[in-house]
């Protein structure tokens, strides 16, 4: 279901044109930063705003390859009902010693990042336009499950969540919920406290599938991993329940409860959180954690491949018109990144693009149609490794050499984070089909190791070196370069 | 397809670092190794070569001739006077060094003119094929090409900083284009646009037709001078009359693009100008040809095709000569 059903209304399409109003007098790029759980968004965040300021290492970013930005700075940020986005603190972890990654998001929070700049067009010049606001939303990756629950009824969605739970690889996690659930009776009256049970042992499940390492995406409602502000109340209690096609239940049953909850939970919860930050978006940049998948076998590439298609269909994507532009907005260009770029040699780099092409394929031929530009590559917004040869039986291999963190395996060797290795992930096969598709993909063909982030760089002159990075000015180029000139 | 490689970790003494992901350039400068040209026509096959024959002998006749006449004039000179001979063995000797230094400054110039062409066509194939190793040898050539200029310290210190970054190979020339030849782009414009300035002016003020054609010649050739020295050629004489070849045969090849395109407008204006005076229509054509040229050397000497900055237009260059930009 696409987001412009949400956002029909009059007062949508209102405070539409007043944004394209502001946009006018103060122009701004509203630039979306999707992705799921672990995928590398606050990292992506931090990393953007630290090379803007400190402008270096983005030979490919016009702007300021060209020397016309004159100076980034944080703004203080518009909404100020939403949490600052706590860049300080995300620097401080990346900058630390040893540095270590940022904490996972806990709830959403904004950034206003402000550039300013030397146009080039006339118009430009002669009316004055010299800054562009950046505006930056981060948020718990769980969240975004919850987007394709929107075009979901509760009875859909119940029989969705119990076929998955009984996929091979969770029926385990899911055994007591299994349980509990074929022992409630599903028109009896409701009952606060069976309610309750049932919400903890669905939740339990969510939680069990999500530890386990190979599993990758996490399943929806979101909220229930990460709750944010709403832990406890009515509407993240409720759990799906296991009816028959065409059964009906009379008002005052537990079902009936149940899927009043899942609706308030859809209006209360889904749909502002959507509607506030997702549907006024300009620019977007689609994290997807490929090798983390390709870690975890097929099953997971699959799991994967399901997640992004649904959640990418949500976004309205194209080329604006001027109607549009005024009502409703469109995103007219994405950027589709494979992260973690630099757990990988850089030969390797045309192999992940085509593997992350293939995943979001659907998704980018739609955008395509619909007359936006999109772009897939492979990026590092904090590169953590170098690269080196290794020779094995005579046979040389690109290595890259980084500290692993602790608790990573490969083979037989265990890491402890205090030794620096050199690390040849395997080969990525040529044909990206075979990564996805293949019936028989054996596991351990590939292994990928997190590295912490590189040792921090100090400036003579206070503050830090910019992270050295691989493709961030390119994306950046492809993502706001139009709006700099 | 070969089997995919297993997952494998190792000591860091066992592994060699490779600090920039930078390749061993791989030389293809061998003749051998550049594309084959197809000619259009089979070469006619003439047999003995009559003409040349007799060029060479008449050649080895005349320095036998001027041997034994330099001989006579040195024994008449010993003859008469001693320091006299010696002093015309001296400036004899004075005149082979300069004759022999002459000949090779023309070679070096000759080989410089022909690297430079040999780097474009490398840089061409490399950006059309996304050959990283051939776009590194080009770029590691590019760096020896302008290894001493003052004007390009800085591109090469910006190329410096982030050529050890991963890079595909029409990034890394698109980077080395941006730091070490755009910058030599205005000042090429600006040295066809003066010597087009130049040549108009005095074909409209001069009296006689004679006069304004050697001064165009001259013009022309001190213009391609100019603008391969820019881009790193430095040609001698011999290699600027090569250069002249290169130069109207890409007009000649690039011709009926360019027709097209700005062609039209210049008959136009330029017929519009003769009605209201012939030599000032003179002068403008004269204006625009020299442009035309100004243009195609710039082609030419180019070390590296146009990746990100766009090619130079007719139109633009005829409005910075006309002043208007």
């Amino acid at each position: 279901m696409p987001i412009s059903s949400i956002t029909h209304g009059a007062v949508d399409a209102f405070r539409n044109v007043g944004g394209f109003a502001a946009g006018l007098v103060e122009p701004t790029v509203r630039l979306g930063v999707t992705g799921l759980a672990r995928s590398g968004k606050t990292v992506f965040i931090t990393a953007l705003v630290h090379d803007l300021i400190a402008q270096g290492r983005m030979p490919f970013f016009d702007a300021v390859a060209q020397g016309r930005v004159l100076r980034a700075y944080l703004e203080p940020q518009p909404d100020d009902n939403v949490p600052r986005f706590d860049y300080e603190r995300h620097l401080a972890d990346l900058t630390a010693s040893p540095p270590r990654w940022p904490d996972s998001t806990r709830r959403i929070s904004q950034l206003r990042i402000a550039l300013e700049y030397e146009p080039q067009g006339f118009w430009k010049r002669r009316l004055g336009y010299h800054r562009l606001n950046i505006d930056i939303v981060d948020y718990p990756g769980e969240w975004l499950l919850d987007l394709p629950l929107l075009g979901l009824d509760y009875r859909d969605w119940s029989e969705q969540a119990l076929t998955q739970s009984r996929a091979k690889q969770r029926k385990a996690s899911a055994k007591d919920w299994h349980a509990a659930l074929a022992a409630t009776d599903l028109a009896a009256p409701a009952d606060e406290a069976a309610a309750q049970r049932l919400a903890d042992l669905f939740k339990s499940y969510l939680r069990d599938t999500r530890a386990d390492p190979h599993a990758l995406s996490t399943l929806p409602p979101g909220r229930f991993l990460m709750p944010g502000d709403l832990e406890g109340s009515p509407a993240l209690t409720f759990a799906p329940l296991d009816a028959k096609a065409a059964e009906s239940f009379p008002r005052g049953s537990l079902w009936a409860m149940m899927e009043r909850r899942y609706e308030a939970y859809k209006t209360h919860v889904v749909r502002p959180f959507f509607r506030d930050h997702f549907a006024r978006l300009d620019r977007q940049i689609v994290l997807v954690d490929v090798l983390a998948a390709l870690n975890g076998g097929r099953p997971a590439v699959a799991d994967l491949e399901r997640a992004m298609t649904e959640i990418l269909d949500c976004f309205r994507t194209g080329s604006n018109s001027l109607w549009s532009s005024l009502f409703a907005p469109r995103i007219d260009r994405i950027v589709m990144a494979a992260t973690k770029a630099d757990h990988l040699h850089h030969t390797s780099h045309d192999r992940l693009e085509a593997i992350l092409a293939l995943l979001t394929e659907q998704a980018m031929e739609r955008s395509r149609y619909a007359g936006a530009e999109v772009k897939a590559l492979a990026l590092a917004a904090i590169r953590a490794t170098r690269e080196g040869k290794a020779t094995r039986n005579g046979e040389v291999l690109p290595c890259i050499v980084g500290y692993p963190l602790p608790g990573e395996t490969i083979g037989r060797r265990h890491f402890d984070g205090s030794e620096a290795f050199a690390i040849f992930p395997g080969d990525l096969p040529a044909n990206p089909r075979t990564a996805l598709r293949h019936p028989e993909a054996q596991a351990d063909e590939v292994r990928f190791v997190r590295f912490r982030p590189p040792d921090p760089v100090p400036l003579p002159s206070g503050g830090f070196a910019p992270f050295p990075n691989i493709r961030l000015d390119r994306a950046l180029q492809a993502l706001i370069g139009d709006r700099l000139t | 397809m070969t089997k995919p490689r297993k997952p494998a970790s190792f000591r860091l003494e066992e592994v060699e670092m490779v600090e920039a992901p930078l390749a061993p350039p791989v030389i293809a400068t061998d003749e051998a190794q550049l594309p084959a040209t197809v000619r259009a026509l089979p070469a006619l096959s003439r047999g003995w070569r009559w003409g040349s024959i007799l060029l060479t002998a008449i050649g080895a006749l005349v320095g036998l001739a001027s041997a034994m006449w330099l001989h006579d004039l040195v024994r008449e000179m010993m003859a008469r006077q001693d320091w006299i001979g010696w002093a015309t063995i001296g400036l004899l000797g004075l005149a082979s060094l300069a004759l022999v230094m002459i000949v090779l400054r023309e070679a070096v110039g000759l080989a410089r003119l022909g690297r430079l062409g040999r780097l474009r066509h490398e840089a061409d194939s490399a950006a059309a094929a996304g050959d990283k190793a051939l776009a590194l040898d080009v770029v590691s050539r590019l760096k020896r090409l302008y290894a001493g200029r003052k004007d390009l310290a800085w591109g090469m210190a910006r190329l410096a900083e982030h050529e050890g970054e991963i890079l595909d190979a029409g990034e890394l020339l698109r980077l080395s284009e941006r730091t070490l030849v755009a910058p030599l782009d205005p000042i090429a414009r600006s040295i066809v646009a003066t010597s087009a300035k130049r040549v108009s002016v005095v074909t409209a003020v001069s009296p006689a037709a004679l006069i304004d054609m050697l001064f165009v010649a001259s013009e022309n050739l001190r213009m391609l001078r100019r603008l391969a020295t820019l881009y790193g050629a430095r040609p001698g004489t011999l290699a600027l009359l090569k250069l002249a070849r290169m130069v109207v045969t890409h007009i000649v090849l690039t011709g009926g693009i360019a027709l097209g395109d700005d062609v039209v407008h210049q008959l136009v204006g330029h017929g519009l100008t003769a009605k209201l005076s012939a030599r000032l229509g003179e002068g403008l054509f004269n204006g625009a040809l020299t442009t035309r040229i100004g243009l195609a050397t710039i082609d030419v000497c180019r070390p590296l095709p146009y990746i990100d900055v766009p090619r130079p237009r007719f139109r633009e260059l005829v409005a910075e000569v006309a002043g208007l930009r």
